[in-house]
């Protein structure tokens, strides 16, 4: 429980360093915790799902180039 | 029903929260008045074709533009005309699934939704409903314009109306669902970290979105208490990071699996082979009246796993199937769920001793059990004796309740001497309410005409009453 805290409290300014202000209005209240959580795991979700991207395209780069070496091999061969 | 009365207006007594409009009732129809502050974003919506792609898809409850001169109530710009649902529920009659159900297809629609610049402004258990054969998203005026980088307004609202009690009733007890009564705006997170056992925080979804979403709630709680708030404000929220937080939530909702006790299923099937012909003769008889009474919604009380329920769905009826074992409506819900599309059947979970009450502002915001009908037919199938000698209600109040929502009543009587009533006895003497075919002649006969009966092999007796004129 007590190390929870501890991960919830540096997380907490982690968000302040990373986010500014902006204005939000809606008939429901969105509440400050909700607001503040969801940002914390929005950010966390935002860099796995670019690290996702960054990593399929690094995959799809080298998986082309390596399938051009191996049809340039295979050109070779069957030109032979 | 429970309703206000404005000239030849209804108000729906459940819509007033939301200033951007509210639903009506006019000579049996349904409308939706779309006010000022909701203008903006029903244009928005309508124009850039989000409402169509949403119908389209089988998420949102479908709506027609009509004229609101000379139909809505002041105030009214636009005015839509929805179709009218057979009946509402509540989240604390709800099956486990139905409610995860409802939580996936908020998520489904907020996936479509936010590529297109638009997102729900809320996320209430309340804004789903059965429409025929299939949940919907009620709520038109739920999708708005997503207010960019801003967090999702409704995300503490989603949490506390799925993720809590979900996560209660699959790894606490499913009757932790019935909490629903006193929460009607959602569990609190902080009841559900305390009642959840810790363990079950090393699943990461139910981590981030009960735990340290609880967790921040009570520390900026605290420190809007004691006015240190500012700082605490306002964060920001990217476009990649708010789909990343619905994928989340996806896979939090799935990942909460109520496996319920398969024993039970084992005494059904000791109980089913031992009444195989009393079933039969049942099944039969029961056909028979729903082919000849083409009812439109039939009510079946004590519907165990829903057989009686899947006849008189058969012949088009809408059935409303009430037992009071979460196992039993959640086994009929997924085996509706596993066909091709679910039949006419709405399953619900609650003690008939104990219905569920008015609930919510003036206790008028959500109905009670009975303002929900009529019902064409009632099925009451070996329920009597259980109301009487378990629950001691006399049998008149039951005949009188049944009453004043049923026209039409198919009610078994089972004898005293009956092996199931010797059972409930077995402990309780002579003190007890009476209970015999004379008693319950008399106290249905002073609300309903006997039509027809039919006597079982074991000697149990079915009767088809219709309730008397003016009753």
């Amino acid at each position: 429980m007590k190390s929870n805290s501890i991960l919830a409290i540096s997380l907490i300014f982690c968000c302040l360093l990373i986010f500014s202000a902006n204005t939000v209005y809606a008939y429901l209240d969105p509440a400050t915790g909700s607001m503040i959580v969801q940002a914390v795991i929005a950010a966390v979700a935002a860099i796995s799902v670019s690290i996702g991207i960054f990593w399929s395209r690094l995959r799809s780069f080298f998986s082309r180039l390596l399938g051009r070496k191996n049809d340039r091999k295979e050109n070779d061969t069957n030109n032979s | 029903m429970i309703e206000k009365k404005m000239t030849q207006i209804i108000a729906d007594s459940g819509s007033f929260r939301d200033p951007s409009g509210h639903v009506f009732m006019k000579d049996g129809e349904v409308y939706r008045s779309i006010f000022k502050p909701g203008i903006m974003d029903f244009e928005a919506a309508r124009d850039s074709g989000v409402y169509d792609k949403l119908i389209g898809r089988g998420l949102l409850l479908s709506h027609q533009e009509v004229n609101p001169s000379n139909l809505a109530p002041e105030g009214t710009v636009y005015c839509l005309a929805h179709p009218r649902l057979p009946m509402i529920s509540y989240p604390w009659e709800w099956p486990f699934s139905l409610l995860k159900d409802a939580a996936l297809i908020h998520l489904d629609a907020m996936k479509i939704l936010l590529p297109l610049g638009f997102w729900l402004r809320d996320a209430s258990a309340f804004n789903v409903q059965y429409e025929g054969k299939k949940l919907r998203l009620i709520d038109t005026l739920s999708i708005g314009r997503r207010v960019p980088e801003s967090p999702w307004v409704a995300y503490g609202q989603f949490c506390s109306h799925f993720i809590a009690p979900l996560a209660m009733a699959a790894y606490c007890d499913v009757r932790t669902l019935s909490l629903w009564r006193n929460y009607i705006d959602g569990y609190p997170l902080d009841l559900a970290i305390k009642l959840l056992p810790i363990w079950r925080f090393l699943k990461p979804g139910l981590f981030m979105h009960l735990m340290l979403h609880g967790r921040f709630q009570a520390l900026a709680d605290r420190k809007e208490d004691i006015g240190k708030s500012k700082l605490l404000r306002k964060p920001k929220v990217s476009d990649r990071g708010l789909i990343g937080l619905i994928s989340s939530l996806f896979r939090a909702v799935d990942g909460i699996k109520w496996k319920h006790p398969s024993r039970l299923w084992e005494e059904y099937g000791q109980i089913r082979t031992y009444m195989e012909e009393d079933v039969a003769g049942k099944s039969e008889y029961i056909d028979k009246i729903v082919r000849r009474l083409q009812p439109k919604m039939v009510w079946d009380l004590g519907s165990n796993t829903g057989e009686f329920s899947l006849i008189a769905a058969s012949y088009g009826a809408f059935v409303v199937s009430i037992d009071g074992d979460a196992a039993c409506t959640e086994h009929l819900y997924q085996s509706l769920s596993r066909e091709n599309g679910h039949r006419n059947i709405l399953p619900l979970t609650m003690d008939l001793a104990n219905p569920s009450p008015g609930l919510g502002w003036d206790n008028c915001e959500r109905l009670r059990l009975s303002d929900r009908g009529p019902a064409d037919l009632m099925l009451a199938l070996a329920l009597i004796h259980h109301l009487v000698l378990t629950n001691n209600v006399p049998i008149s109040l039951v005949a009188e309740w049944m009453a004043s929502i049923a026209s039409h009543l198919l009610v078994e009587f089972i004898p005293p001497s009956d092996p199931m009533v010797q059972k409930l006895l077995r402990n309780r003497g002579e003190e007890h309410l009476p209970y015999n075919l004379e008693v319950f002649q008399s106290s249905f006969g002073n609300f309903f005409d006997f039509l027809d009966q039919d006597i079982l092999e074991n000697g149990r007796i079915l009767f088809l009453c219709r309730r008397k004129k003016g009753g």
